[in-house]
């Protein structure tokens, strides 16, 4: 099984509820179902108004799985009233998500301080 | 009565030559560029048929080695007699008709796209049926009466020489496919189609996937010619045209399908030295392409065609890209407003329907939506950006006038 390592961290604001979602590792057939399980426990637990920050500093790669998670993510939390933002995407990383035309959805930025400011505006 | 052999053979090849002309002239009139390489295919044809004369004329000298002999002495009943020894006479045209595409393929390697395989074919039939005409021309004009010999002529001219182009045509469709292989079936794994025959003569052969199915594709293309070509000799000796026409009718809608399919246009062969390089890396390059086989197994075309547009951008010479892209047309909807205005060259305004008007106002004001978006974030990071300069905006033109550019040619 390949290593991936997803944390939440709290960032909410007095007007906003903000988490960021660090993932590092690489993100394949063996882990992505079993790992996404704590994104959609915390879309859960928040159905509305969740803005979530992807920081993929240390995200390697990504199967189309994944991509295909992120998708549907995304939807669930527009849905919900909610925003989404990717932060600190890799190059590889960017450019998958910009060929597959995520990146015309979901804003993508180079800092988490960014992504909030993109949140707030 | 014309007496003199060489005059006879003289005014055969004359009229022989016409409707051989017209047929050529219809096909390859536009295609300039390969009007030479067609000319000597259709030569190479034209000799097939005194070859295969040669061998009758060989198995009546010696007829252990004859074939029809052997049928017949093999068949008691009358009808499945016929029935070999007209399989056996579609076999042995279409068989040298394919080492006509065969040789041109391995010695000019100027088959590029599919299409390109059943041009050539068309051509290696058009030169077998102008040499057969000469030979019944010559044969049968001091025999018949003048009405006969221009129902056959007519009947030669049109029919029969529809029929071998389309039997060839076929089969030229088919040894495209097979010579593309390695991308055809890359892209078709990852569409979803399964290869139960072919993984069976991979194993049993000993060759790779794509080799077995390249065998398999030629073969399943000579089955096809055979068997038209067997069925068309099984009407013709009824004499009624009225089955004739329907075969060949149908046999021609089917081939202009197969030469109007997007994925038959496409250059498949490349020269790799020329081959430009990819500025995505590989292994993420086939997540993205096992992504674009996700959604087209789940019939998104639209957004198949739109991965296709940007990782073309990103590796313009993608074979199976390219492959995904046409099936992706070829597959939508005919009546899909956006496959309308992909494929329509739009001349005025006055000339779109409104459906697709508000088509393209909306993908205008999505594509305007994101620009200001991004200039807004870019304008966060750098308070003071610089004026766009005119060489930056006719790039940006030039980018948006591609992203309808189909990579064909």
């Amino acid at each position: 099984m390949t290593e991936v390592l997803i944390t939440i961290e709290e960032a909410s604001t007095p007007e906003k509820n903000i988490k960021i979602v660090h993932i590092g590792g690489q993100l394949d057939e063996s882990n992505i179902d079993e790992k996404i399980k704590e994104i959609y426990a915390l879309l859960e637990a928040n159905p509305q108004n969740l803005n979530l920050i992807f920081d993929l500093e240390n995200l390697e790669y990504m199967n189309s799985k994944s991509i295909g998670y992120l998708t549907d993510i995304y939807g669930k939390i527009t849905e919900g009233g909610g925003e989404m933002v990717i932060a600190k995407a890799r190059q590889n990383i960017a450019d998958i998500l910009q060929v597959v035309g995520l990146t015309q959805l979901i804003q993508s930025v180079e800092s988490t301080e960014a992504a909030k400011t993109a949140l707030s505006s | 009565m014309i007496q003199n052999p060489l005059i006879l053979l003289g005014i055969s090849l004359i009229f022989a030559g016409i409707p051989a002309f017209i047929w050529l002239y219809i096909l390859f009139n536009k295609k300039l560029k390969s009007k030479l390489v067609i000319i000597l295919v259709f030569g190479l044809g034209c000799l097939t048929a005194p070859f295969l004369l040669g061998i009758q004329v060989l198995w009546e000298k010696f007829p252990q080695f004859d074939l029809s002999h052997f049928i017949e002495a093999s068949f008691s009943m009358q009808s499945a007699k016929y029935i070999m020894l007209f399989v056996l006479f579609g076999a042995m045209e279409e068989i040298i008709k394919m080492y006509v595409v065969y040789f041109v393929d391995k010695k000019t390697l100027l088959i590029r796209t599919i299409g390109d395989a059943i041009k050539y074919s068309l051509a290696a039939a058009l030169g077998f049926s102008f040499a057969e005409n000469v030979y019944y021309l010559y044969q049968f004009w001091p025999q018949i009466n003048l009405g006969e010999l221009t129902g056959m002529y007519l009947f030669r001219s049109v029919f029969t020489a529809c029929a071998h182009m389309i039997f060839s045509g076929i089969f030229g469709y088919y040894y495209g496919i097979g010579k593309f292989s390695i991308d055809i079936t890359t892209q078709q794994k990852l569409a979803g189609e399964s290869y139960k025959t072919t993984n069976f003569i991979s194993k049993i052969f000993n060759i790779s996937l794509s080799h077995a199915y390249q065998q398999e594709m030629v073969i399943k293309g000579l089955f096809i010619a055979i068997a038209i070509h067997a069925f068309y000799n099984f009407l013709l000796q009824f004499n009624i045209v009225f089955p004739i026409i329907i075969l060949v009718a149908i046999g021609y809608m089917y081939l202009q399908y197969l030469l109007s399919r997007k994925a038959g246009h496409l250059i498949l062969a490349t020269d790799i030295s020329s081959k430009r390089r990819s500025s995505i890396a590989k292994k993420d390059e086939d997540v993205v392409i096992e992504l674009m086989g996700l959604w087209f197994k789940e019939k998104k075309y639209v957004d198949v065609l739109h991965i296709c547009e940007r990782l073309l951008e990103r590796d313009p010479d993608n074979n199976v890209v390219k492959l995904f892209k046409a099936q992706a047309l070829d597959r939508m909807n005919e009546k899909d407003t956006y496959k309308k205005i992909l494929e329509t060259v739009i001349k005025s305004k006055e000339s779109l329907s409104e459906d697709e008007k508000v088509v393209i106002s909306r993908y205008t004001e999505q594509k305007e939506a994101i620009k200001k978006s991004s200039q807004t974030l870019s304008q966060i990071k750098n308070p003071s950006p610089q004026p766009q300069t005119q060489s930056m905006q006719d790039k940006e033109r030039e980018d948006d006038k591609s992203s309808f550019d189909l990579h064909l040619q």
